[in-house]
């Protein structure tokens, strides 16, 4: 018998790990988590390695029925969630702290209140097909094998190994960590700290004013490859005629019609369009984070600015294991 | 093939972000070897270096993007910029000889008659000129394992279609804008079709998973019922 059963999937629940690195010169994306400090953080509370397979929710999360004992742990989004216990006693799902299920609970989903994507991280990880060395879902290429796409009610999911956890009793901790300050919906505007893109200077001044001070918001053409901006048109008095080079996520792309792009995980690793600017590491989990109609500032950086803040968030995780190493 | 990397110009350094360094040889001419790109791929590729997750080649550049975590941009840019001047002088192998059988029919070839007629001349005389053709793999990118070709001669210099098709069958082998390529899956797609072939050209379970890499040459072998004098009536 499988260790999951999927009664209700959520608006687009995938499985996802590490990513897929070193095959970008073979045309594939890197993917992996839209918030990677989450997935971190998730699979540390669930005592995994970091990239562990987890599940990763958007929207509205799944409602999930654990056919074993486990230990989970949820990270990233607030998303309202409940425990159904075999009993019928139904309990709050708390975010950021491990929490221990006996077998025949249902795990319930509800709407993310802060954030866009939930991480749901299980001791010893999801298992399942892979494809080119990770687990991540990767829905244009359909990678991995045929489970590359997103969980449909009714699917069975596996956990790799022996992956009990617990004692058969509920067991929820007084105390959670939280490591990204995510705003409520319609909340105030993020501010994306951006390196300097090799065709920035190419703006015109208006426009370099209004990449500067604008405040652009995600159209609702938005999903794991990118974010469509709207807001500032931006304009170069010459567009440069450019052939595909590389591109990574968090590359700040304009688009013949002076709108940007930010190019997310699933993003091909090459592009043809100018590169503005490129979010810096340590943004890029609360620009996971984001959703149609949030709106976003982008404030330009200098390389010492983005070493430091990828240093503190380091720092802060450190400070988890540290945590955990003494519970 | 040997490639003998001894151009004197050195590239630029150009940062993407903290977590890639892009190594861009700019204005290249005509005459810059095209296998030099690749080439240096490779060299970086087969440093292993700590942190480093995919080297990415471009037309006229090499992106090395890696974990900020694990290494600092700065001190890798340095280091690549000094191995290449010492590579500048490198002579190395790189690209195989891959032949692709590609067949042109009225149902692989739906935009042969207007290519051949854009170049002024008749659909045979078309695909011989494709068959005579020696293509190199400048990259990989779009999808999974969909080379760019460089080689095409002036005359089947054609620009894409105003309108792409909403799907292009997986194989169909295609130019646009002065270059060639070959669809590994089925996908949307502005280029122009001219014939398809069987081989797989991505497959994740196959090591390498990608047919072509950045650097081999590909010729085309023609085959189906448009090639040569056969059924010349077939094309209408």
């Amino acid at each position: 018998m499988s260790a999951v059963t999927v009664l209700r999937a959520g608006t687009l629940t995938t499985v996802q790990d590490g990513g897929r690195p070193g095959y970008g010169h073979l045309g594939v994306s890197v993917s992996g988590p839209m918030d990677p400090l989450s997935l971190r953080l998730a699979n540390l509370l669930a005592g995994n390695c970091e990239d562990s397979a987890v599940l990763e929710l958007t929207l509205v999360g799944p409602a999930l029925l654990w056919h074993r004992s486990v230990r989970l742990a949820v990270a990233g989004a607030t998303m309202s969630a409940c425990i159904r216990l075999p009993d019928g006693s139904e309990v709050e799902l708390p975010c950021g702290c491990p929490v221990e299920v006996p077998a025949g609970s249902v795990t319930d989903f509800g709407e993310a209140q802060r954030g866009c994507r939930g991480y749901l991280a299980v001791r010893g990880g999801f298992g399942g097909a892979m494809t080119l060395g990770s687990r991540s879902a990767q829905l244009r290429s359909g990678f991995p094998g045929n489970c590359g796409r997103r969980l449909e009610r009714g699917d069975e999911l596996e956990l790799c190994g022996d992956s009990e956890g617990g004692n058969g009793e509920l067991v929820v901790p007084g105390w959670f960590v939280r490591l990204l300050d995510l705003p409520v919906r319609g909340g105030e505007t993020q501010v994306l700290r951006c390196l300097p893109g090799l065709h920035l200077t190419q703006l015109d001044s208006p426009s370099m004013d209004r990449l500067g001070n604008g405040v652009f918001e995600l159209s609702t053409d938005c999903d794991r490859m990118g974010y469509r901006l709207t807001g500032p048109v931006l304009s170069m008095p010459t567009v440069p005629q450019l052939r595909s080079e590389a591109v990574v996520p968090g590359t700040l792309q304009l688009s013949p019609d002076g709108r940007l792009l930010m190019l997310m995980a699933d993003c091909a690793p090459t592009g043809g369009y100018p590169r503005v600017g490129h979010v810096i590491s340590a943004d890029l989990p609360g620009a996971g984070q984001l959703r149609p109609g949030d709106r976003v500032r982008f404030r330009m950086v200098s390389v010492e600015q983005a070493d430091r803040a990828l240093a503190e968030q380091e720092r802060a995780i450190a400070g988890v294991r540290a945590m955990l190493a003494c519970v | 093939m040997i490639v003998k990397i001894d151009e004197q110009i050195l590239p630029t350094v150009v940062m993407l972000g903290d977590a890639a360094v892009m190594l861009r040889w700019e204005c290249v001419d005509e005459d810059f070897p095209e296998a030099t790109i690749p080439a240096i791929r490779q060299l970086i590729s087969e440093l292993r270096l700590r942190g480093v997750r995919d080297v990415i080649p471009g037309f006229e550049s090499v992106t090395v993007c890696f974990n900020p975590r694990q290494c600092r941009a700065v001190e890798l840019a340095e280091f690549l910029t000094q191995q290449v001047r010492v590579w500048q002088t490198v002579e190395r192998t790189c690209g195989r000889e891959v032949r692709i059988s590609v067949r042109f029919s009225c149902e692989d070839s739906p935009d042969l008659m207007e290519v051949a007629s854009f170049a002024g001349m008749s659909v045979q005389d078309c695909i011989r000129v494709l068959a005579g053709c020696s293509f190199r793999v400048r990259m990989i990118g779009f999808a999974p394992g969909f080379p760019y070709l460089s080689g095409l001669p002036e005359c089947l210099r054609i620009p894409r279609l105003a309108t792409p098709r909403r799907s292009v069958p997986a194989g169909s082998f295609a130019i646009a804008a002065g270059q060639a390529g070959i669809y590994p899956q089925s996908s949307p797609g502005g280029w122009r079709l001219l014939g398809r072939t069987e081989q797989i050209l991505f497959d994740p379970c196959r090591e390498p998973p990608s047919l072509l890499q950045a650097g081999d040459v590909v010729r085309i072998d023609p085959c189906g019922p448009l090639v040569g004098g056969g059924i010349a009536g077939a094309v209408r």
